[in-house]
């Protein structure tokens, strides 16, 4: 196969059809970025998914239906949970959104150690399902390798993305209140949504008992407010379907049809990419050699600049795959670092407990986000001995239906007391830090290959000491927390999550200031062969402890807008 | 047709080993009956261990107007792993033994006082079976657990259930973050 990728015959007539200024790798939050922007600056575009066609509002066939329409009622079928062990683990994953998910026979990889791999291999790919918290980074987080010897520094710090993040945040619409923490910058926020009379009473306890821990509402990719022609968001919290609102942030709803607006988009689904072909004389990627995932007919597409936009581990494959007598290990990986350093964020610590009071108080509308507890740990005059770094909180207040009584009851007392409300109920979900570690890993696959003769991916990662120990410290200060605030029946909320299941995996093509220790330099360009970038999860140099998609995207904005004007400069 | 009628008709056609289906010497003596599966004949049954556990009231229908019955079979037979198949289908089984036993009546032929009164004291079981494997790991269902928890995610996801017994607000429309609840407020359906 190498031999192939090599001496690609080029066929010239072929080759001006299949000819683009730009090739867009996936078309999921990442992708539909890069797509947006490269249209947009007058690029002749192509995007190339590997899934089917998912158009905005056609193609949400569950969107409208309500629980008794669902033949299970939501619930999924023994028999397709016992085939997708993996997949049956994500929370997203319903008869309302199974559509969405790859099942886990269609695309399988190897586990040295448990990894859960969760794929939405569609137009839009996970963008569709994701959970759509966008807090910012900052040098808490750009900083920290840096400071203290972990993996490599980033190449790049808070001033170098906050223009970004704005712009990204802009355009996507994010609703947030400016609270003014530092370790969470405040954004360019639509009208925040509200906290509950029980989550502001625990902002406002802990404000007293503590100074460092903050309860905040979470900033979230819903649209507050009519934004761009979207939205605005209906509170019904099932985005995960697709919203018919088109409420929250998509590549489908947002990104994706402002490429197709500018007349320079074109997209390719059922397209797998092979490899990056790459050309010895220029030291540039050519093109890409790409699968019809119906025809399994193999055609090459052509341009000046590449996004890889494939999904973490999928950009790694892919790079990993794109070997050549100048790459012989991977695609840009004069490092040896392609691959490695792969993080997910670590979510097995919470805590829940009720609160006696406020009976009197409700809610309505389902509001489709939390609250947020920013990270608190290391920061500031906080020091802690057993672990590094930190977490945030996953929060949330709710009333529920019924009481513990209905356990033990049956008729008339039970129907009554399922159609009242019981207590107020709290919830803190610790969401930590992964360091980079160079031997957690993805490798390809000795022996086996895919059906389009791609090898399988080997997956070799695990926490480690350092986010185990604050798996303690989450539960300890979830507990202590509720304790402060006078909840009754506290109780650590069972957790036993694998890796990669928290679905933010990152790593394994890090941006970094060196060459020697690095696959991509800060503005996500692979070293060594400058046309080819890549802005996805693979590109992360460390974890932080917020959700990352918002910083995928700012990063795409930025590594297009350094891209197009380095093509002006004729430097690419 | 009157039993001793019918034994004289039955001993007209001869002496010897004849072999009597169950079913019809049981007109008047109630026996229990031994499931190895479940079919929509056991409908009217599970509608009836529904509509026990969650009645009509009032002002609203309960779960046997919601097709419990049907909903349960389902479930059971697609979406349970075939441990908790077995615990419900045996299930049935014991009910109708406790039936045969305290009632000489099936369970569909009990006064409404007395369907409550078998599910409370099965409940009873349950719990205690429940208690007995505290601190247990992988606990086993008892079978009453199944029926309460069908019933209960049923009647609350079926249109009757989630309209009538519950709030149901498909698209709000907005979020209102503090609202008054006066006790005994129907919560929201979803």
């Amino acid at each position: 196969m190498n031999s192939s990728k090599d001496s690609i015959n080029i066929n010239t007539k072929g080759a001006k059809e299949n000819t683009y200024d730009a090739i867009v790798i996936g078309s999921g939050i990442s992708g539909g970025w890069a797509a947006k922007e490269l249209c947009e600056k007058g690029l002749k575009t192509l995007v190339l998914e590997r899934g089917r066609m998912v158009e905005h509002l056609k193609d949400y066939p569950t969107a409208n239906m309500h629980p008794w329409e669902f033949q299970h009622r939501g619930t999924l079928p023994q028999k397709i949970t016992e085939e997708n062990p993996v997949i049956s683990r994500c929370y997203a994953y319903s008869e309302a959104t199974e559509h969405f998910f790859v099942k886990d026979k269609e695309h399988p990889y190897e586990q040295t150690k448990p990894f859960d791999w969760i794929k939405g291999y569609q137009v839009g790919g996970k963008s569709l399902m994701w959970a759509r918290w966008t807090q910012r980074w900052s040098d808490l987080d750009f900083e920290a390798n840096g400071k203290e010897g972990i993996g490599v520094d980033w190449p790049i710090r808070y001033k170098d993305i906050a223009p970004w993040y704005s712009y990204v945040e802009k355009f996507a619409g994010i609703s947030g209140n400016k609270d003014g923490l530092p370790q969470i910058p405040d954004g360019e926020f639509l009208p925040p949504m509200e906290m509950n009379c029980l989550e502001k009473h625990v902002k406002e306890v802990l404000a007293k008992k503590y100074d460092d821990r903050h309860l905040v509402i979470s900033r979230t990719a819903n649209l507050t407010a009519r934004h761009h022609g979207r939205g605005p968001c209906q509170y019904r919290s099932l985005c995960n379907r697709g919203c018919p609102f088109g409420g929250y942030f998509s590549s489908n709803s947002a990104t994706l049809p402002a490429a197709e607006k500018t007349g320079n988009y074109t997209i390719r689904p059922f397209s797998v990419v092979h490899s990056i072909i790459y050309d010895e004389k220029t030291q540039k990627a050519l093109g890409v050699r790409v699968i019809d995932t119906n025809t399994k007919e193999s055609r090459a597409y052509f341009a000046k600049i590449i996004f890889v936009n494939a999904s973490t581990m999928n950009s790694t494959l892919l790079l990993l795959n794109s070997t050549s007598s100048r790459f012989p290990n991977g695609f840009g990986n004069d490092s040896g670092e392609l691959g490695h350093n792969l993080m997910d964020h670590n979510y097995n610590g919470g805590v829940r407990g009720e609160f006696e009071g406020f009976m009197d108080k409700y809610y309505s509308g389902r509001r489709p986000t939390g609250t947020y507890m920013p990270r608190f740990r290391n920061f500031g005059k906080d020091k802690q001995t057993s672990f590094k770094r930190g977490y945030a909180y996953a929060c949330g207040g709710s009333r529920n239906a019924g009481t513990d009584l209905s356990k033990t009851i049956i008729g008339n007392d039970l129907k009554d007391n399922l159609t009242a409300l019981g207590p107020w109920k709290f919830s803190l979900n610790g969401m930590g830090e992964c360091l980079p570690y160079h031997e957690n890993k993805v490798t390809l696959s000795k022996n086996k290959t895919d059906d389009w003769d791609m090898p399988l991916l080997n997956i070799d990662a695990e926490f480690k000491e350092n986010e185990l120990s604050m798996v303690e410290d989450m539960i300890n200060s979830g507990i202590d927390m509720l304790e402060q605030a006078n909840f009754k029946n506290i109780e650590v909320i069972p957790k036993n999550r694998n890796f990669g299941l928290n679905i933010h995996e990152m790593g394994t093509a890090r941006m970094g200031k060196d060459p020697k220790t690095s696959v991509l330099n800060s503005h996500n360009q692979v070293w060594g062969a400058k046309n080819v970038f890549v802005t996805d999860g693979a590109c992360m140099t460390s974890s932080a402890c917020q959700n990352p998609s918002l910083t995928y995207m700012a990063l795409t904005a930025r590594a297009v807008d350094y891209a197009v004007n380095e093509l002006k400069k004729r430097n690419l | 047709m009157k039993r001793n009628v019918f034994l004289k008709r039955v001993s007209l056609l001869g002496s010897g080993t004849f072999l009597i289906p169950a079913g019809l010497l049981s007109s008047c003596t109630y026996t229990a009956k031994i499931r190895t599966g479940l079919t929509t004949n056991d409908i009217p049954l599970l509608d009836e261990i529904g509509e026990t556990i969650i009645p009509s009231t009032g002002g609203t229908l309960g779960a046997k107007a919601s097709n419990i019955g049907a909903y349960m079979i389902l479930m059971v037979a697609d979406c349970f792993k075939p441990e908790d198949q077995h615990i419900f289908v045996d299930g049935l089984n014991d009910l109708d033994q406790h039936c045969a036993v305290k009632y000489n009546r099936s369970f569909l032929d009990l006064k409404t006082t007395q369907k409550l009164e078998l599910l409370e004291q099965i409940q009873l079981e349950a719990i205690a079976f429940g208690t007995e494997q505290e601190g247990i790991e992988k606990l086993i269902p008892h079978y009453f657990d199944l029926f309460k928890s069908l019933t209960i995610s049923g009647y609350f996801t079926s249109e009757i259930g989630a309209t009538q017994a519950r709030n149901y607000l498909p698209v709000p429309g907005k979020f209102e973050a503090c609202i008054p609840y006066q006790e005994g407020g129907r919560p929201w359906a979803t």
